[in-house]
């Protein structure tokens, strides 16, 4: 398809606000079920955006990253993938293709990013020493602007790039590459459960994972089912946890609520 | 000291301000957020310490320490250091450097469960799934949701204000509770999500006369959802022999491109 100026504008500066967004203001565009959304909705082809990014958000579900571990990047990988895709006109499989590697090598200027801010870090101690405070807000707008470079960047080159190199690099992808990972993409979802797992009480409260299973697989409830009818349990068990609670506080004391 | 003199609340909305739109964005291995803490407090500081470089500058430094905790909790911590630091000028500074580690790990392990993991799980499921159906409703859902969350900075901002260090502690048992409750619902979705985004697509069909079943049939009728929960078992049982998740992920990926190539998935 024929990009226009505008689009292309509004990509690149969705490529620099997607990881900023990510780490400061956090208003919820950096998943890439919205990255695919957002660029589907520039480009004029929301369907593939948000096929693309859809399918990027399960293999992802439940990653995401604490106390400094990287982890890969899919939400600019979904955007890079649905611009490649729709604006070379190949399907949406393609799309998700390039996103997982692109995903992967982001993990590197993730923890180029953390390493240069800690000069940013150093030098504002020093600037607190000459009592130079406004320089340290110069120094963190710095580390603000890292940030948004390790975004902003790749999706700069691909928009530079263009279409023309890519579409080169797709005719060389082999059909056991594009297959195979069509193949991961519905096994990689278990990696992202399995890690949410990890933070769950899943040994004290294991009985609750199989109810839940069951309601999907033989009740063949949706999710939003499944969550409504989870807090209502999580809702009785808080009530009774609290009273327990309470009449522990007050034992000795008076009770003079019932 | 000047016991009375009080920082504008404008001052004390800014520090907020800059802390929800740039709290994370500095990160760096060594203080991690050290340096947004002090980005995000020096309007309320230059205020406090108007007439007391000396103490400014020993305020700064503190701040610049170590700093790491979930961003949309650390409005509680902001606003209880500003209450405190507001009254005792720098005769406090030890205690606050004290309470921001104290806070920083519970705040985290309940934000990033409460605020994060789970939420996005559920959320991102559901817009994920309508995604693919072709709708975006999921997706403006999921940013009402966020944009909740978010906005609930504000109010914690004023009970670290209210609360000093008093509340502290009866909020600690409180927020047990609640991450308790919110694990019981996430293990529920969890359960749910298992068949419904983890999908092994078995490429084998087997017959025998006029009889053709295909291996995802089989399966069915053993268990629905066998092959997602041995899966989902498997990860869990790598995880926990601290397998780091990257190479879980080459592993998926080089095992399904085996499987594919062998005629088994598709």
């Amino acid at each position: 398809m024929n990009v226009q100026f505008w689009q292309i504008a509004l990509i690149v500066l969705y490529g620099f606000f997607i990881n900023y967004d990510k780490n400061g203001s956090m208003l919820g565009t950096s998943q890439p079920v919205v990255a695919g959304f957002l660029v589907g909705l520039i480009l004029g082809d929301i369907n593939t955006g948000l096929y693309i990014g859809g399918t990027l958000q399960l293999m992802t579900l439940g990653i995401s990253s604490f106390g400094g571990a990287s982890v890969p990047d899919y939400q600019t990988a979904a955007l890079i993938g649905t611009y490649i895709a729709i604006t070379t006109g190949q399907k949406a499989a393609i799309g998700i293709t390039l996103a997982i590697p692109v995903a992967m090598l982001m993990v590197e200027l993730d923890v180029l990013k953390w390493t240069v801010n800690i000069y940013f870090q150093n030098r504002a101690e020093r600037y607190a020493d000459e009592e130079k405070y406004n320089k340290i807000e110069l120094m963190q707008l710095c580390g603000v602007f890292t940030t948004m470079l390790v975004s902003g960047l790749p999706v700069l080159l691909t928009v530079i790039a263009g279409p023309t190199l890519v579409k080169s690099i797709i005719a060389f992808i082999p059909q056991w590459v594009t297959g195979g990972l069509t193949v991961a993409g519905n096994l990689l979802p278990a990696l992202g459960i399995g890690l949410l797992l990890r933070y769950l009480p899943v040994k004290s409260y294991f009985g609750y994972l199989v109810i839940g299973f069951i309601a999907a697989v033989y009740l063949k409830m949706t999710i939003l089912g499944i969550a409504l009818a989870g807090a209502a349990v999580a809702l009785i068990l808080y009530r009774r946890n609290n009273e327990e609670l309470n009449t522990t506080q007050t034992i000795g004391g008076v009770n003079d609520d019932e | 000291m000047t016991m009375n003199e009080q920082v504008s609340n404008r001052t004390k909305n800014r520090v907020l301000f800059r802390w929800i739109l740039n709290g994370g964005a500095s990160l760096n291995y060594e203080k991690m957020m050290g340096l947004s803490y002090t980005y995000s407090m020096l309007p309320f500081l230059k205020e406090n310490y108007k007439d007391d470089p000396k103490g400014l500058k020993e305020s700064v430094k503190t701040h610049l320490q170590f700093f790491n905790t979930n961003p949309y909790l650390a409005p509680y911590v902001l606003g209880m250091n500003i209450e405190i630091e507001e009254q005792e000028k720098e005769s406090s500074l030890k205690t606050i450097a004290g309470l921001k580690t104290g806070l920083m790990g519970p705040l985290a392990g309940l934000g990033d469960s409460v605020f994060v993991v789970i939420p996005w799980t559920i959320f991102g499921a559901i817009a994920a799934n309508m995604a693919l159906s072709g709708s975006p409703i999921g997706i403006f859902l999921w940013f009402i949701v966020t944009w909740f969350l978010r906005g609930l900075g504000i109010p914690l901002y004023k009970a670290g204000m209210k609360s000093g260090t008093s509340l502290l502690t009866s909020i600690e048992t409180k927020m047990k509770l609640i991450t308790e409750s919110v694990s019981i619902l996430g293990l529920m979705v969890v359960g749910g999500l298992i068949p419904t985004v983890v999908k092994p697509n078995l490429a084998l069909s087997f017959k025998q006369g006029s009889l053709k079943l295909t291996g995802n049939q089989i399966l069915d009728q053993i268990m629905p959802g066998l092959l997602p929960a041995a899966l989902v078992f498997g990860v869990y049982y790598l995880l926990g022999k601290k397998i780091k998740p990257i190479y879980i992920i080459l592993i998926i990926i080089v095992l399904s491109v085996g499987l594919y190539v062998l005629g088994i998935m598709k």
